[in-house]
């Protein structure tokens, strides 16, 4: 509640005045009868209570005070600050990121909700329009009036803990808009004002931010290598609160069984970096830290060991549309000349016709085509086999000209005829027995995807499909047809048809993925604008220009004043004629 | 001092002289007066005649009766008795107002001249606070003077008491006519006691309420401390039309319950208004009620 016009404030003088002429007024006329005899016995009829009395007496001046107070009252323009549902629809963004987790007592999350449900009753039959925020905003309710159905919808809001990208979700929603004025309300932890197109005069903004002082310290970074039989890893760690935090950082194995820990201290806004050798083998390794903030989900961080993504090497020699190839896989690609691929200790990916790689390389190697075997010319169709580096293409429709020879100790997953056309090596690397330029291969769509399988074999192992974020949706090369999702103590989470359709969990942490004959593990994690929380503001944007069916924002009651006081003045006036009109 | 050409109007004298005041009560002087009395006396007015019987007084005998009809028969005369009229004067400070307490001097001096001129024995009091002046008791037409010289001293109604319980302390035992004259305001349990014990002071007990208009139909208007004249207590009344009703209803009702009382004990009471004038009280009101005559 507010008031608009204070400047009315001095009105206020008004009752004061008549107040002090009340003080000043001469209270009785004394006048002197032969009897009050009579007078006793009629006023005992009104002496009653004292208190009655005095409000008899004195009902004028009350009615006179009163009235003119509320009239100052109505002057000064008071308003609810109800803030009241805006335009002819509404639409709600809401914010599903992990960072919505963060809260004292409650979440932010849950305390919008809450706000979501007690909007609902505001809306007043205009239609809502709800889109959760993600890589992929969805829209969760569209134009939807039914107040049931709003409800249990708000009910069956989740965090999604995906990136918020909330400039999509705003896209959806400014879709929505139209030609119809709107309210767009933003659950979100915090937002720029910036951020918010605000150039259309028909959507009003309001933004519901987190709350304010909210601690958190955070592992922004956690990194492991192998090194000679051991690991080591790198883990920084923020305090974002304006306090202290004592805190305990553990580092846990693939089996969760803890190999490191370590109590720390740190500054408010520091960060701080723990550099950890001699560290037992493993697959995975988590960070853990123990501490007292609000934002939990942060506080865990995994990482797969020789997981990282490296660059790829491309051999000056290879045909043009190998090199463009995997530059298309957006990866780090590198064109190097020959005669320096040697010199380089990489651990990358080696695309080359150098054989001798193989065996020298400190990376994985790509061989497409051999320096020191003559290709023979052969005729046939490629047969693949089940191999996860083919399950996305089929490479039946390539004409292969030539082929060189083939490895002896290495496995053959595709051929021609009898003669291997693609060989695995023991360690990993691939094979391509035939010089690019002696097929036709580029020209199928087969090509690049092939390229990608490879890309992703071979930097990510073939235990790991990596790392993902939540809901992630990611063509991964499995070769088997029905796989199911188990999180890392064992709880079945989801199983997947298609190996094309593959999705990451909502939940971060670590999770293994089977199939009958196959089992990999992979990480869902934060995205990194996930893993630090900002001090969230509310606050409203724009203003919908004035149409009929508007509602405006500050609902005066004014109105309600007058009408009192015009009953006030009929009571006074009643009062008055009773008494006399000489007084 | 006022004299008693203001208290009267001059030729009041001579306008009132052809009024008396008559009474059926028997209850009269021993001395000889100018009133007829049921009793047979010595007067010259001849009565009747009745037969003699023994012990009677042979001197009455009309013997020119016993001529003509050889019977005896005695001839009454009517007797001639003086009536005393008293007259008490309610001078409580509710009296006090200034022109209630004219009228009512006026009043008592019309109803005293009335008294003197008829050759009657007057006797009038007034309750006197602690130097009392003595009782005026005359008879006859030359003390007019002297009464309406008493009168008009009575300046003021100063008298602290209540009426009611000191009034008949100054009243003769022996009255023929008695006239109250008072406002009557005072309780009504009050004035029952009053009116039981006065009969037996009097034969004939008239009671004048002088009342005035404003008590009758207040005017006041707004918030006024009403401040008693007699007992100094205030009340204070927020004048409103329901009020001044509430107000007019009560003093009917007192008015009613105080005439109930004194005719229960055989008091005849008139109103007179102070507004209404001494003219329409002593010509119309009074003459109306028999009061006088």
């Amino acid at each position: 509640m507010g008031f608009s016009n204070l400047i009315y404030m001095w009105t206020l003088i008004l009752p004061l005045t008549v107040l002090i002429y009340y003080f000043f007024r001469k209270k009785y006329k004394d006048q002197s009868i032969s009897s009050t005899l009579f007078w006793d016995e009629v006023m005992q009829e009104t002496r009653v209570s004292p208190y009655l009395k005095h409000l008899q007496r004195n009902a004028l001046l009350y009615f006179q005070l009163l009235a003119l107070v509320l009239f100052t009252l109505a002057l000064m323009n008071p308003f609810f600050n109800k803030s009241e549902v805006a335009g002819e629809q509404v639409i709600w963004i809401v914010d599903t990121s992990a960072t919505m987790l963060a809260g004292k007592d409650q979440s932010i999350f849950d305390h919008h909700k809450e706000e979501m449900k007690a909007l609902v009753s505001e809306i007043e039959g205009r239609p809502l329009t709800i889109i959760t925020t993600g890589e992929e905003p969805n829209v969760v309710l569209r134009q939807e009036t039914d107040k049931t159905l709003i409800h249990k919808e708000i009910e069956n809001l989740k965090i999604t803990y995906e990136d918020e990208q909330l400039s999509k979700a705003i896209d959806v929603a400014q879709a929505f808009v139209g030609e119809a004025s709107s309210s767009i309300y933003l659950f979100t932890d915090f937002v720029e004002r910036s951020e918010l197109p605000i150039e259309n005069n028909r959507v009003k903004w309001v933004v519901k931010g987190a709350e304010k002082n909210l601690s958190n310290v955070t592992i922004t970074k956690l990194a492991a290598t192998e090194e000679g039989g051991q690991l080591v890893s790198l883990v920084q760690i923020k305090n974002e609160s304006a306090i202290e935090q004592k805190l305990t950082l553990s580092i846990a194995d693939e089996s969760n069984n803890v190999i490191k820990e370590e109590n720390l201290t740190i500054d408010p806004g520091d960060e701080l970096s723990r550099m950890y050798d001699q560290l037992p083998l493993s697959k995975v390794l988590t960070a853990n830290i123990n501490t007292d903030d609000d934002y939990e989900v942060d506080n865990v961080l995994s990482t797969i060991i020789g997981g990282s993504t490296s660059e790829i090497i491309v051999d000056q020699q290879m045909h043009a549309l190998v090199q463009k190839g995997f530059q298309a896989l957006d990866a780090d690609v590198k064109i190097v000349p020959s005669e320096q691929l040697r010199s380089i200790s990489s651990e990358g990916i080696f695309v080359t016709n150098q054989t001798e790689l193989l065996n020298s390389s400190n990376g994985r190697v790509i061989l497409i085509g051999r320096d020191d075997e003559i290709a023979k010319e052969v005729n046939g169709m490629v047969d693949v086999s089940r191999d996860a580096l083919f399950s996305f293409s089929n490479l039946e429709d390539i004409y292969v000209s030539a082929l060189y020879p083939p490895f002896e100790d290495f496995e053959t997953i595709a051929t021609i005829g009898d003669q291997p056309f693609i060989q695995r090596s023991t360690r990993g690397d691939i094979a391509i027995l035939a010089d690019i330029e002696s097929t036709d291969w580029p020209l199928h769509p087969s090509f690049p995807l092939v390229l990608w399988s490879l890309n992703n074999e071979l930097s990510e192992g073939t235990r790991s499909l990596g790392a993902f974020q939540p809901n992630e949706s990611r063509a991964i090369s499995l070769v088997d047809e029905e796989w199911a999702i188990y999180s890392s103590d064992d709880e079945y989470i989801t199983s997947i048809e298609s190996p094309g359709q593959f999705k990451a969990p909502t939940v971060p942490g670590l999770y293994t993925i089977q199939s009958q004959n196959d089992e990999k593990y992979f990480l869902v994690q934060l995205s990194n604008n996930e893993r630090s929380i900002q001090e969230g503001t509310s606050f409203e944007l724009g203003q919908i220009e004035t149409k009929g069916e508007d509602i405006t924002t500050n609902q005066s009651f004014s109105v309600w004043f007058m009408l009192i006081v015009l009953l006030l003045l009929v009571m006074e006036w009643e009062v008055q004629r009773r008494r006399g009109f000489a007084n | 001092m006022m004299s008693e050409k203001f208290l009267l109007p001059d030729d009041w004298i001579a306008k009132i002289s052809r009024f008396s005041i008559s009474t059926t009560s028997k209850l009269r002087g021993q001395h000889k007066g100018s009133h007829r009395s049921a009793r047979f006396g010595a007067s010259l007015d001849f009565s009747d005649f009745r037969e003699y019987t023994l012990g009677d007084d042979v001197r009455q005998v009309d013997w020119n009766v016993f001529a003509r009809t050889e019977k005896f028969f005695i001839k009454r005369f009517l007797d001639e008795q003086e009536m005393r009229v008293h007259i008490l004067l309610d001078s409580t400070k509710s009296m006090g107002e200034t022109n209630k307490w004219l009228f009512a001097r006026q009043i008592v001096a019309s109803l005293g001249l009335m008294v003197l001129n008829r050759d009657d024995r007057l006797s009038f009091s007034y309750l006197q606070e602690d130097d009392k002046k003595p009782m005026f008791r005359k008879k006859g037409a030359t003390n007019r003077k002297g009464f309406l010289q008493v009168v008009s001293e009575i300046e003021q109604a100063i008298f602290n008491g209540s009426f009611t319980s000191e009034g008949l302390k100054v009243v003769p035992k022996d009255c023929t006519v008695l006239f109250i004259v008072t406002d009557g305001l005072e309780p009504i349990q009050e004035w029952e006691q009053f009116f039981k014990r006065v009969p037996r002071f009097a034969g004939d007990i008239r009671c004048i309420q002088i009342v005035t208009k404003e008590e009758l139909y207040p005017t006041y208007t707004g918030d006024i401390r009403l401040i008693d004249a007699e007992t100094n207590q205030d009340s204070n009344v927020s004048m409103s039309t329901k009020v001044i009703d509430e107000y007019v209803k009560t003093r009917e009702m007192h008015e009613m319950q105080f005439e109930k009382i004194a005719g229960r004990f055989g008091i005849r009471t008139i109103q007179l208004v102070v507004e209404e004038g001494l003219q329409n009280a002593i010509f119309q009101k009074l003459l109306k009620a028999r009061m006088v005559q």
